[in-house]
């Protein structure tokens, strides 16, 4: 079963995203499901995905990658046992670490007979807030550009191209190796890339080794 | 997991937890009915009313502002990701011209003060919109006493 994880701030777009993505995925004959764990008790996100006829599990009450890993896993390993889809696309909270996330999705492996697969970890980054999200909540914006597979600069039909720049600098700076490209769930650019990169590329699977190499390359200079 | 990966995790945590949160749940009666129309202008104006209160009273940034009606004939959900957004962005699949009841849930995250002020806020403004719709309401979950912080760690 292959895990597709779609992060990104609040309000960078990622609901209205991952619907039109989970319907590129149908057209094309895959069966999914959708995993939203919001900030907070409670999803209005589940509430629209299932409400739009898609399979939808909501997860509350904490974060994804760690005091609630163990109902992430549960959760993955009943969707298995009783939907079996071939890709469930999770929307995390904007707290989740990509890397905690792939590890809490491969717990499952034990609950279930099964092999977690996961597809490029993407970001969302909304280039018409970019300032003033810098301005706030830096360090989350800039965690979850760090760990992206792929980055796309969202909500480009209605950001400046200044704002686009400024974002693709931003992500290219923060995250050399994220492949970047452009996305706007208004026009569809970019969707059919996001739905191609879900089905047809890989990500590695959680390594301890890599995460604690990264940490120290990537967060050991932040106290400095 | 490593010291820094808690580390990090734990700074995180505390970012989030400069996040504002608070979601209701309401059961919303109008026993001669409201239209769609008059739904659609009342979403617009108690989600604004929301952000404007937290805007206010100390908050910076909107997380998001979210909402969802749901009955039997469809569900609106509406949404506010900015403060300045001049009217709240709809996906709209309610196949009703009137309601006499539906489910309301608003669920508000802002940056920059905490949950119980976001609770007070959108509380204290729910008579004063309900009164101008002519409809009455019904809180069947209220979610700050569930919420959770950084305690975990």
């Amino acid at each position: 079963m292959k895990v597709s994880q779609i992060a990104g701030f609040l309000g960078s777009g990622k609901t209205t995203a991952l619907m039109k993505i989970g319907e590129g995925l149908v057209k094309r004959g895959c069966k999914i499901a959708i995993v939203v764990n919001d900030v907070g008790e409670i999803s209005i996100d589940s509430k629209y995905v299932e409400a739009n006829g898609l399979e939808a599990r909501e997860i509350a009450g904490g974060c994804i990658c760690c005091q609630i890993a163990g109902s992430f896993a549960e959760t993955l390993a009943k969707l298995h046992d009783g939907f079996d889809p071939e890709i469930v696309i999770v929307e995390p909270s904007g707290v989740a670490i990509p890397w905690g996330l792939k590890r809490a999705a491969e717990y499952s492996e034990a609950k279930s007979d099964m092999v977690i697969e996961h597809a490029p970890v993407i970001t969302l980054v909304d280039a018409t807030r970019i300032d003033m999200l810098l301005k706030a909540v830096r360090r989350l914006v800039e965690t979850q550009i760090r760990e992206a597979d792929v980055c796309f600069v969202n909500k480009v039909d209605a950001a400046t191209p200044e704002s686009i720049a400024k974002t693709e600098e931003l992500i290219k700076t923060i995250n050399p190796r994220a492949e970047i490209a452009h996305l706007s769930s208004v026009t569809g650019e970019g969707l059919e890339m996001v739905t191609d990169i879900i089905m047809n590329k890989v990500s590695p699977r959680y390594d301890d080794a890599v995460e604690e190499e990264m940490l120290r390359k990537e967060y050991g200079r932040r106290d400095e | 997991m490593s010291g820094d990966h808690d580390d990090l995790h734990l700074d995180l945590h505390r970012a989030v937890d400069e996040l504002g949160k608070y979601a209701i749940v309401l059961k919303v009666k109008a026993d001669d009915g409201v239209t769609k129309q008059e739904i659609i202008r009342f979403i617009n104006h108690i989600m604004k009313r929301a952000v404007q209160e937290c805007m206010e009273n100390g908050a910076d940034i909107v997380g998001h502002v979210k909402s969802f009606v749901y009955c039997d004939e469809g569900n609106i959900m509406g949404s506010i990701v900015d403060a300045a957004q001049e009217s709240v962005a709809l996906k709209d699949s309610l196949k009703a011209d009137s309601l006499k009841q539906f489910e309301f849930t608003m669920h508000v995250i802002v940056h920059g003060i905490w949950d119980d002020v976001v609770r007070d806020l959108t509380r204290s403004i729910l008579p004063e919109v309900f009164a101008d719709y002519d409809m009455d309401f019904e809180i069947l979950d209220d979610h700050y006493d569930v919420e959770k912080g950084i305690d975990h760690h």
